[in-house]
């Protein structure tokens, strides 16, 4: 039981932890250190 | 012995010959004079060729060489990073596994040589003009390539030779600054050649009608000189690795005994985990290379993916997803060599589900070739279901997904000789589970609501934070997978039983490699289409027309077979200098 818990805080926290890369990432500003144009 | 000396004679004339070639077009580079602009050509400023096809000369010579160049700069890197492992892990074998791979590239450090002096004599004497012009801005570039080059032979014969000599106390240190040495001219050469090349596709530091500004950085540091410089020197380390991979299951497959195989095994492992480990990050790099080709012009990179290029894109994934599946067999082979391995038998079928069908939506086309029969029949030129897996989204979805599955085959193949006993450990397995499925819901919504559902920047965007997805469930997976497993229980590999059929991955790995090189590689030059420099300098010359597909298609074919008959020549004469100093 306590590893299905583990199981999904997991999904949760590493979900919340990429939407907030994703939030970064996908801002123009954010892309601009690797894109030139 | 005599054999040996042989050998050395034989190489020496050799490189010696290629030396004098090679110093004559550094020669012919370094003195060029200063070109007011581009010139226009008529078709007379192409010397007659008395049948011999120009293009196709400078192609066949190109491709050869660049397929020696990447062997040949990528194994000192291994070797390098194998000679220092066995240094911290005081470990002999790894001393001794570096010391062959060099082995068994150091005679294709002549044909490199030799292959590299003939696409500089073919460039001069078909395509003068275009030589020219390049040595008029690229002039001092040679210096540095001269240089790098000298240094590159210098170090290579003294890191070779002075293997045996310097192999222990503060010699073994000196011996390692060497191969640093040597690693870094090799890399330094490829940077100045790749400053050439990519000034091709997208010039810098002139003006449009090619007038140079006399700004050299400029030049060199064009949109694709980075980029390109990444992707190859990654590139170069996984085909390294796919080649020696392929030697040792040459040396696994003909072995005569217990012991040799089992050390081939480890060979073949060891060098193939450099190979997959390379190609993991590799398509991101390609990702940044095609992204900044559109970022310098739209047209020319819709000529890449949108065009007729596109279907080599498809005889890409076919032969990235052949290389994937046979680099997933390999380590599911593998579960046999650890005690624990049959305990993960039964996940290799949803492994392979899923790599397959990954594998299927990265091989669909987008716009299909259709009688006009066929299109009324379907009711356009895209298949109403299967057609939005065309597109670049559903594509880097799969590909994402297919390295995350690739990644996983892995960590069950090291968990198949060792089982955690840290109290944590079912804890810790349900944290990478629930990091592995996070990871999967996040690329496929970016991949389906930013690749479908939004503006055509996000689309294209949306890419980068999958492809850091990815990479981000690689580290954290790895990191708790060490404290995991520190103090498990663990039990030695039993190397040298593997099925034979395994080793034929092997192979395959290296087989698709260079075929892959090849069709991509002219899709990169040849999405130049009709101009010698992009935009600054027209192709004149009677074969400045895109061949068909089916044509690039049998050049790189036989070109693959002609570069595999002779690597495998090198793997027999390895094997048989060997032999003679074994005896």
């Amino acid at each position: 039981m306590k590893t299905v818990l583990a199981f999904i805080i997991s999904i949760a926290g590493f979900g919340a932890l990429f939407f907030i890369i994703d939030v970064i990432l996908l801002n123009a500003q954010g892309l601009s250190f690797i894109f030139r144009g | 012995m005599a054999l040996s000396n042989k050998r050395l004679s034989i190489k020496k004339v050799v490189f010696s010959l290629s030396f004098l070639a090679f110093l004559l077009a550094v020669y012919f580079f370094a003195s060029g004079q200063p070109v007011v602009s581009a010139p226009v050509l008529g078709a007379l400023d192409y010397p007659a060729t008395h049948g011999v096809n120009r293009r196709l000369a400078v192609w066949m010579a190109a491709q050869m060489h660049l397929w020696f160049a990447a062997f040949v700069l990528a194994v000192p890197i291994l070797v390098l990073i194998l000679e220092f492992i066995g240094v911290i892990k005081k470990d002999k074998r790894y001393d001794r596994v570096a010391c062959e791979f060099l082995r068994v590239s150091i005679t294709a450090f002549s044909l490199t040589a030799i292959t590299g002096a003939l696409l500089l004599l073919s460039l001069i004497v078909f395509y003068p003009q275009l030589m020219k012009y390049l040595a008029s801005i690229f002039g001092p570039t040679a210096l540095f390539y001269a240089l790098f080059f000298l240094f590159e032979s210098a170090t290579l014969y003294a890191y070779y030779y002075g293997w045996g000599r310097m192999s222990e106390g503060s010699l073994k240190w000196v011996h390692l600054l060497i191969g640093l040495g040597l690693n870094t001219a090799g890399t330094g050469l490829m940077f100045v050649a790749n400053a050439w090349v990519t000034f091709m596709m997208t010039p810098a530091g002139v003006d449009v009608s090619g007038v140079f500004n006399g700004n050299l950085w400029e030049a060199v540091n064009n949109h694709l000189w980075s980029p390109m410089n990444l992707h190859r020197f990654i590139a170069n380390i996984a085909y390294g690795g796919s080649i020696v991979g392929a030697y040792a299951a040459y040396r696994y497959l003909s072995a005569a005994n217990e012991k040799e195989r089992a050390h081939y095994d480890w060979m073949g492992y060891t060098s193939s985990l450099i190979a997959i480990g390379a190609l993991l990050p590799l398509p991101f790099a390609g990702y940044w290379l095609t992204a900044e080709i559109y970022s310098y012009s739209q047209q020319m990179g819709i000529t890449l993916m949108g065009g007729v290029f596109a279907w080599l894109f498809i005889v890409q994934a076919v032969l990235i997803g052949a290389l994937f599946l046979a680099a997933n067999y390999y380590l599911w082979c593998g579960f046999g060599r650890g005690s624990y391995g049959e305990r993960y038998l039964g996940y290799v079928k949803y492994i392979a589900f899923v790599i397959a069908i990954c594998f299927l939506v990265w091989f669909t086309p987008h716009t299909l070739i259709l009688t006009p029969t066929e299109a009324r029949a379907l009711g356009g030129q895209y298949h109403p279901y299967l057609g939005p897996l065309g597109l670049m989204p559903a594509k880097n979805t799969a590909v994402n997904i297919m390295l995350l599955f690739t990644f996983l085959s892995f960590l069950l193949y090291r968990r198949s000789h060792r089982t955690p006993t840290v109290a944590w450990a079912a804890y810790g397995k349900a944290a990478q589970a629930g990091l592995f499925t996070a990871a999967v819901i996040n690329i496929t919504f970016l991949g389906v609501y930013y690749g479908y559902f939004t503006n055509t920047l996000y689309k294209v965007a949306s890419s980068v934070p999958q492809v850091a997805t990815t990479l981000f469930v690689i580290v954290a997976c790895l990191v708790i997978e060490a404290f995991m497993h520190r103090g498990a229980e663990r039990t030695e590999f039993r190397w040298g039983r593997m099925p034979g059929r395994s080793q034929y991955a092997l192979l395959l790995i290296a087989v698709s490699f260079t075929w892959l090189m090849g069709l991509m590689g002219f899709v990169r030059s040849a999405i130049r289409q009709h101009w010698h420099v992009y935009g600054v300098m027209r192709d004149a010359s009677a074969e400045a027309f895109t061949p068909s597909i089916a044509y690039a298609a049998k050049v790189v074919s036989i070109g693959t077979i002609i570069f595999m008959s002779i690597i495998v020549f090198i793997f027999w004469l390895s094997s048989a200098g060997r032999e003679a100093s074994d005896e």
